[in-house]
């Protein structure tokens, strides 16, 4: 029992960081997007006969920063947890 | 001389008398027709965008003033990004596409119509039917009359003229009943729209 507790507080510490990063690094990857999240992208273009411009759907994941904050704000939330939990542990096993 | 523009002058005057006003079918089966909207918010504008557009226009090449008829969005097609947005925005407390599932816009009264060569601008006053609201405006547009065009687009399937209608105006959302004087701080009040469509006329 008392050695889990040190493996879950492990655990949940490497889960927040893992969260926290990978929110990062896809938000990096996405063209660090200021805006909201978006499934698609539009690309202008013009209709050769009529001279219309027109937007043309591309399917694609760009995380914004809805995505981002509340990956970062879980990452930290599961880090601080883990901490605490890793902290209690040491304390009650100090010699 | 004298003949000559004489012979110009009957050709043109039977050329308009003749003109009849031909239907222009706004349904467009490749996708380019289109409605932007945008609205100011915070942290960016929100742009969306709609390909479901239908309706007739009649409009008589010779006197641009004579134009009738109406477009109708199918307002379920509206799509903007954010997939939450797009819930929100279809949904009963926003746009309500349920119960209102159609957008219009149906041609009243052409003002100041301007006619140079196959174009025309003009102010065109009609009733704009949002959320089962319909309101009165004014809207600028610009024509184009694209005769025998209309074979370039389908690959030459199809003979006939084309007709393109570009407008940019605004509205306000409150006015039809979309959250009146609500979430002001999230979302203006003001949606700007731009329509830039092609209707055909097969012969």
């Amino acid at each position: 029992m008392k050695p889990s507790l040190h493996t879950a507080g492990l655990a949940i510490l490497a889960l927040g960081i893992a969260v926290a990063v990978a929110s990062s690094a896809l938000w990096f990857a996405g063209g660090m997007n200021m805006g909201w999240t978006k499934t698609y992208i539009e690309i202008m273009k013009t209709d050769e006969v009529t001279g219309i411009e027109y937007p043309d759907k591309v399917s694609r994941f760009v995380p914004g920063v809805d995505f981002l904050v509340p990956g970062i704000g879980a990452g930290i939330v599961c880090i601080f947890v883990g901490a605490a939990i890793l902290r209690a542990h040491r304390k009650t096993y100090a010699p | 001389m004298k003949f000559a523009t004489l012979l110009a002058i009957t050709l043109a005057s039977a050329t308009i008398s003749n003109a009849q006003p031909v239907a222009f079918d706004f349904k467009d089966p490749k996708g380019v027709n289109n409605i932007v909207f945008k609205l100011d918010a915070p942290l960016e504008s929100i742009n969306g965008t709609t390909n479901g557009i239908s309706g007739t226009i009649t409009a008589d090449p010779a006197a641009p003033e004579k134009i009738a008829g109406k477009i109708v969005v199918d307002a379920t097609t509206l799509t903007v990004p954010n997939p939450l947005m797009q819930e929100h925005m279809l949904g009963d407390e926003w746009l309500s596409t349920k119960a209102h599932p159609e957008i219009t816009f149906e041609v009243k009264e052409v003002l100041n119509p301007k006619k140079s060569g196959n174009e025309g601008t003009a102010d065109v006053k009609g009733a704009f039917t949002l959320k089962g609201v319909t309101k009165e405006i004014t809207v600028p547009v610009k024509v184009t009359y694209l005769p025998g065009r209309l074979a370039d687009r389908t690959n030459g399937k199809q003979q006939g003229d084309l007709l393109v209608v570009r407008t940019n105006f605004q509205i306000n959302r409150g006015d039809y009943g979309i959250k009146q004087g609500e979430n002001l701080d999230k979302v203006s009040d003001v949606i700007d729209i731009s329509l830039s469509l092609a209707g055909a006329a097969a012969k």
